[in-house]
């Protein structure tokens, strides 16, 4: 049993066994390096395929569909050996004899990388192929492409060394001025030989062929940019992978140990989460995936390049899976325990005789509380805070206010805590948490612009709500920032500006009306 | 001087002037070429007939033009030039006077030595 190939010779289709085949392919790589040298030497060759493919129909029938190394053999014997075709090898001779000693520009496919190009430039100019390729990478990049292009006009034009000869004439002495004078001279006078044999018909087969071997090239090219692309891709792949798995290193890490005076495992502990755990469960959920990046990208570099062996495999997808469902089940129980809502009123009287001037001041820091201002942990509105004592509390601005008549004949002030939990208890332990505390003394009533409350209590939506309700006919005073605080809907409803507002008299109606009582 | 090389050189004369006798009557393509010249047994080797069709048609001495066939792939048939056709009849001449040349001396060399 033979392997056949399959051939087409002159557009002839055959079935010719390997063994004939490789004679066949070394004949004809003979008789083209004998007529490499010249002119009209694929002509030549052309004419001889199909001649062969003529004497090979001739020798096949229905019995023999396939060529053996019998036909081929026979088929050389009657076509004859190159060198016996050379009826005038006269040594004087000096029109088909002219092999030039001088180098020609070929691809060179034993050291190609993409095409060839570069190692057919190093025959030909003598330099090492890294410094060509290291010039086409940089008209490559600061080129704006430039480099490609050559690239590929060389690639389409320059032909591949494929014969003896030509790899000896790639090869060959280097070139000098003479040479290249002599070459572009050759070179034009055989464009005009071409251009005056111009045939119809000729031309068409010419450009058939030719298209198709512009067609091959150009899928031969692409293939290679994809190649060429996919590698590239490959080493983005594993810096993406590396890069990720290194952020996420030094992210956990400088949460367990840069000393900011914050122990952040008992904080974690304090609102209710495992830090160690979950950093080690983001640690697998992020670096893992990055894991089979670098993974891929070195597969693709190199495709013989095998990992490890299916059982780590398992471990790590099943670390990833318990990762994520770890973090999402403490993900699921943060919004269980947001469910419910809850409100606790409270009021706050203010003493004073009906003469006074109640003077509302918003205090910032209340002088009780020392706070290590490097860190802050912020939840929405609700951050978290340490204290000199090194202890965590929440912290929250989200203290609104609101100024209106008091209908109850009372000065006071409505405090309203509000909280979420996973019910309605819950939320309401939560809300009477909430630490705040308005002093009063003689005319200044002091109003915290936050307000506190353990760390046990968790981050879950605390809010604060003041009501301001004043007498009519009772004046008092507001400073800029209590202004600050009002929500935008009671600046409106009072009616006056924040000029007519600020640090003036102000007083309400009979009738319920913000007044000015010193304004211009 | 090397016999072989005589030989060549005479065959190859002798060879393109056959080839432009025989495509002086009407255009052949290779293959038929090829049967004629093999009739005479003037041909060792077929690989022979390519270069020199080439050849003569880069010397414009020969030209071809395609034509289909019914049992192939399109066919050059070669044929005469003008040049060529003026060529040939030089050769003509010059094989006339040759023959008579070669005729007078190898008889009557032939007739001294019997």
């Amino acid at each position: 049993m033979n392997k056949t190939v399959s051939i087409n010779l002159s557009n002839f289709h055959f079935f010719i066994d390997e063994e004939a085949y490789k004679k066949l392919k070394s004949y004809l790589d003979r008789i083209r390096a004998s007529f490499a040298q010249e002119q009209g030497g694929d002509e030549i060759l052309q004419d001889i395929e199909s001649r062969l493919a003529e004497l090979f129909n001739e020798h096949l029938n229905d019995q023999a569909q396939v060529i053996t190394l019998k036909e081929v053999n026979d088929v050389i014997a009657i076509m004859g050996e190159p060198q016996e075709f050379e009826i005038d090898e006269e040594p004087t001779g000096e029109s088909n004899s002219k092999r030039t000693d001088y180098k020609k520009l070929y691809r060179d496919g034993e050291n190609e990388y993409i095409g060839g190009v570069c190692a057919g430039l190093q025959h030909y100019l003598g330099i090492n192929v890294v410094w060509i390729r290291l010039i086409f990478l940089l008209l490559l990049i600061f080129g704006t492409g430039v480099g490609f292009w050559i690239y590929i006009i060389l690639w389409i034009v320059v032909p591949e060394a494929k014969t003896t000869s030509q790899k000896l004439d790639m090869m060959g002495k280097p070139v000098n001025l003479g040479n290249i004078e002599k070459k572009v001279k050759e070179g034009f006078e055989e464009v005009e030989k071409k251009v005056k044999n111009v045939d119809a018909k000729e031309v068409e087969n010419v450009l058939k062929h030719n298209s198709s071997r512009f067609f091959k090239s150009l899928v031969f090219i692409l293939t290679k940019l994809v190649k060429v692309l996919i590698k590239v891709i490959g080493v983005i792949l594993i810096i993406a992978g590396a890069s990720g798995i290194a952020a996420t290193c030094i992210g956990l890490l400088t949460w367990s140990f840069i000393d900011i005076g914050v122990d952040f495992a008992q904080i974690f502990e304090q609102l209710g989460y495992q830090l160690g755990w979950i950093s080690i469960a983001a640690f697998f959920l992020i670096s893992i995936p990055m894991y089979y990046l670098i993974h891929l990208g070195m597969r693709i570099l190199s495709s013989n390049f095998k990992g490890h062996k299916w059982p780590a495999h398992i471990i790590l997808v099943i670390l990833f899976l318990g990762s994520a469902v770890f973090l999402s089940t403490i993900g699921i129980r943060e919004l269980q325990e947001q469910k419910k809502v809850a409100e606790v009123n409270s009021v706050e009287l203010i003493q004073t005789r009906a003469t006074d001037t109640i003077s509302f001041e918003m205090i910032n820091n209340n002088k009780s509380f020392n706070w290590n201002d490097n860190f802050d942990l912020n939840f929405d509105d609700v951050e978290i805070r340490i204290d000199k004592d090194k202890n965590g509390f929440l912290f929250s601005e989200e203290v609104k206010l609101t100024l209106g008549a008091s209908r109850n004949e009372q000065n006071q002030i409505n405090i309203i805590k509000t909280a979420r939990g996973k019910n309605k208890a819950l939320a309401e332990k939560r809300a009477e948490n909430i630490d705040y505390l308005i002093e009063s003394n003689s005319n200044i009533t002091l109003i915290p612009s936050f307000f506190t409350s353990p760390i046990e209590n968790k981050v879950r939506g605390q809010k604060l709500k003041l009501q301001i309700q004043i007498r009519p006919n009772t004046y008092f005073k507001l400073d800029q920032k209590v202004y600050n605080h009002f929500t935008y809907e009671n600046r409106r409803m009072l009616g006056l500006t924040r000029g007519e507002m600020i640090n003036h008299t102000l007083f309400f109606n009979e009738t319920y009306e913000l007044k000015c009582a010193d304004c211009n | 001087m090397k016999i072989e090389n005589t030989k060549a050189q005479m065959r190859k004369g002798i060879l393109e002037y056959c080839i432009l006798s025989i495509l002086q009557e009407h255009p052949l393509y290779a293959s038929e070429i090829l049967t004629k010249l093999k009739e005479v047994k003037l041909l060792v080797v077929e690989g022979t007939l390519y270069p020199l069709l080439t050849r003569l048609k880069n010397a414009e001495i020969l030209e071809y033009k395609w034509e289909e066939s019914k049992s192939g792939p399109p066919r050059k048939y070669y044929n005469i030039t003008p040049k060529g056709a003026s060529f040939l009849e030089e050769l003509h001449v010059t094989w006339g006077e040759l023959k008579q040349a070669v005729n007078n001396v190898t008889k009557n060399h032939h007739e001294q030595n019997s």
